[in-house]
């Protein structure tokens, strides 16, 4: 308890203090983790769209897939990604191993699902409710969409946080294909990784607290936004 | 020779693996207005959902204004362009009364449709909530915006399922008079409804749906006629037979709750002052009870219990005996 006090303590200092290494952590952690869930959700919205309006062979098949991959480890995932990436990989030849952009791509393979199954299963309810009446009020295929899309807008922004919350918060992936690089590749849960191992307890505190506060943060501003 | 609006032929309708529902024809001609009666239950949605080219039946064919229903989606939402539909518990969308109400009129529709929608909105005396938002409404509220959108549409076929279900009296009258009026441009407009004494006053047809089929009439023993006065008391005279009434001067529709007509072997004395002779047309068992179809003049349906049906040992072409009070006539 007296370990946890005083870490809070020194990880108040270093917050005030404006660490560099602390805030070069926060900003790539921001900075990936939006471009991240930004990606996700511009492949897999329309994906979700299309899964909980059409009836196709397979399309149970690929629910169950999607449901299932949002339990995808993240270190399967930097295991991949590594393998893909490293100079004798397919994609070797991009030389983005170690890089943001590498962390992005592990994270938006990691959202994808996220965005896909939870916005599936909001669309596919909204569409049972208002199927009928959109096609009694004759409004055409394609506004037809829009209108489901803004039934369901809480639900998705629901699906758009889940994704946010995996992608910020994981560890492993970032971590591989990252190679949390001081400066460069480090994000605040690689930090809190490596720090707490140092026995930089304190430090590790701070990213914490800050991990949870912007995790927090996106939270109620999506209960807000939905109060209006 | 008048283009049928709408054309059912052998119809079978599976609801769930335990039901199902038929019926072998019923042509609607335009201008007109049709009514499908029922218990809750019965399949009255699920047949106007096929009407409305939303629910394929499990066999059979639906023609609208000539073109067969259920061939491809194309010619679905062509078909679907000629009817709007109001559903027993109808969907509103996140806005207002107004983004509402607008949702299915083209751009060059809107202001003249609006403006149209307006004025219902002041018939049914809801004219101030044009700009609420939709979760501000209560259930009669909700309701009478879905009539409304409805109503506006550039549409031959209007489908209401259970309309007069959340609507004060007042609003009822109006809605009944708003489908008068839209049949008379040469609309066609059905309705479900299990409050018969609504239908009845405004339906120039009704079908009952009971026990996975369907028959015309409403076994609510619903007869057009007049009240006449003979010997100091009031009769009501269907032009085939005449029964006792309590005065209502101007009714032009007596209606009999089935429950009130009492079966008998012989002719009863008794302080029911219509005693009527007629033949066992029909019978049919219900779930809990027995339905009799009599023809004594007029069709009239009598419901009695499995025991009373049992005692009395009926089958078709019995002569029977239905006494009902004339308190038991309801005149509209």
């Amino acid at each position: 308890m007296e370990l946890f006090l005083s870490s809070f303590k020194n990880a108040i200092n270093l917050i005030l203090s404006g660490d560099t290494a602390t805030y070069q952590a926060i900003f790539l952690s921001i900075k990936v983790g939006f471009t991240a869930t930004a990606i996700a959700t511009i492949i897999g919205l329309p994906i979700s769209l299309i899964l909980s309006t059409k009836q196709f062979r397979g399309r149970n098949f690929l629910i169950t897939i999607f449901n299932a991959l949002m339990g995808l480890p993240s270190v399967v995932v930097g295991l991949i990604g590594y393998g893909l990436l490293s100079h004798n990989g397919i994609l070797g030849m991009l030389n983005i191993l170690f890089t943001p952009t590498a962390i992005i791509i592990g994270d938006v393979l990691l959202g994808i699902p996220t965005v896909i199954a939870i916005a599936e299963s909001v669309l596919s309810d909204y569409h049972k409710k208002i199927d009928e009446t959109i096609k009694t009020l004759g409004v055409p295929p394609l506004e037809s969409q829009i209108v489901l899309l803004k039934e369901s807008v809480y639900g998705i922004m629901g699906a758009i946080s889940a994704c946010f919350g995996r992608i910020f918060e994981e560890v492993g992936a970032a971590m591989m294909i990252g190679g949390n690089i001081l400066g460069l590749t480090r994000t605040m849960t690689t930090a809190i990784a490596l720090e707490t191992t140092k026995g930089e307890f304190a430090r590790g505190v701070a990213l914490g607290i800050i991990l949870l506060s912007i995790s927090v943060s996106v939270n109620i501003a999506l209960q807000w936004f939905k109060k209006r | 020779m008048v283009q049928k609006a709408i054309e059912l032929k052998n119809i079978a309708l599976t609801y769930n693996k335990n039901w199902r529902f038929s019926l072998e024809s019923i042509d609607i001609v335009p201008s007109s207005i049709v009514a499908f009666s029922g218990a809750n239950g019965s399949g009255k949605s699920t047949l106007l959902r096929s009407i409305a080219v939303l629910f394929k039946p499990a066999s059979g064919q639906i023609k609208i204004f000539g073109k067969t229903a259920f061939m491809n989606r194309k010619t679905d939402r062509v078909i679907r362009e000629s009817i709007t539909m109001v559903h027993q518990d109808p969907y509103l969308f996140k806005g207002t009364v107004k983004n509402n109400i607008m949702l299915g009129l083209k751009a060059s529709d809107r202001i003249k449709n609006y403006s149209q929608a307006k004025n219902l909105l002041k018939l049914l005396e809801e004219e101030d909530i044009e700009n609420e938002k939709i979760d501000q409404l209560s259930g009669g509220q909700r309701q009478k915006v879905a009539l409304i959108r409805a109503l506006i549409m550039p549409v031959k076929i209007f489908i209401f399922d259970e309309p007069f279900d959340s609507l004060d009296e007042a609003s009822r009258a109006v809605f009944s008079d708003i489908c008068k009026k839209t049949v008379q441009s040469g609309k066609t407009v059905l309705i479900s409804s299990h409050k018969t004494e609504e239908v009845i006053k405004i339906a120039d047809k009704i079908y009952n749906l009971s026990n996975g089929n369907l028959f015309q009439g409403s076994p609510e023993n619903n007869f057009r006629g007049k009240p006449v006065e003979q010997d100091g008391s009031v009769y009501f005279d269907t032009g085939r037979v005449i029964f006792a009434t309590l005065n209502k001067p101007g009714a032009t529709t007596a209606l009999i709750d089935p429950n009130a007509i009492s079966l008998s072997l012989t002719r009863q004395h008794s302080s029911m002052r219509n005693c009527l002779k007629g033949e066992i047309r029909k019978i049919i068992q219900e779930k809990d009870f027995v339905s009799v179809i009599v023809e004594a003049g007029e069709t009239f349906s009598a419901i009695i219990t499995d025991k009373s049906a049992q005692q009395l040992m009926l089958k078709p072409g019995d002569k029977i005996y239905l006494g009902f009070k004339a308190s038991s006539v309801k005149l509209f």
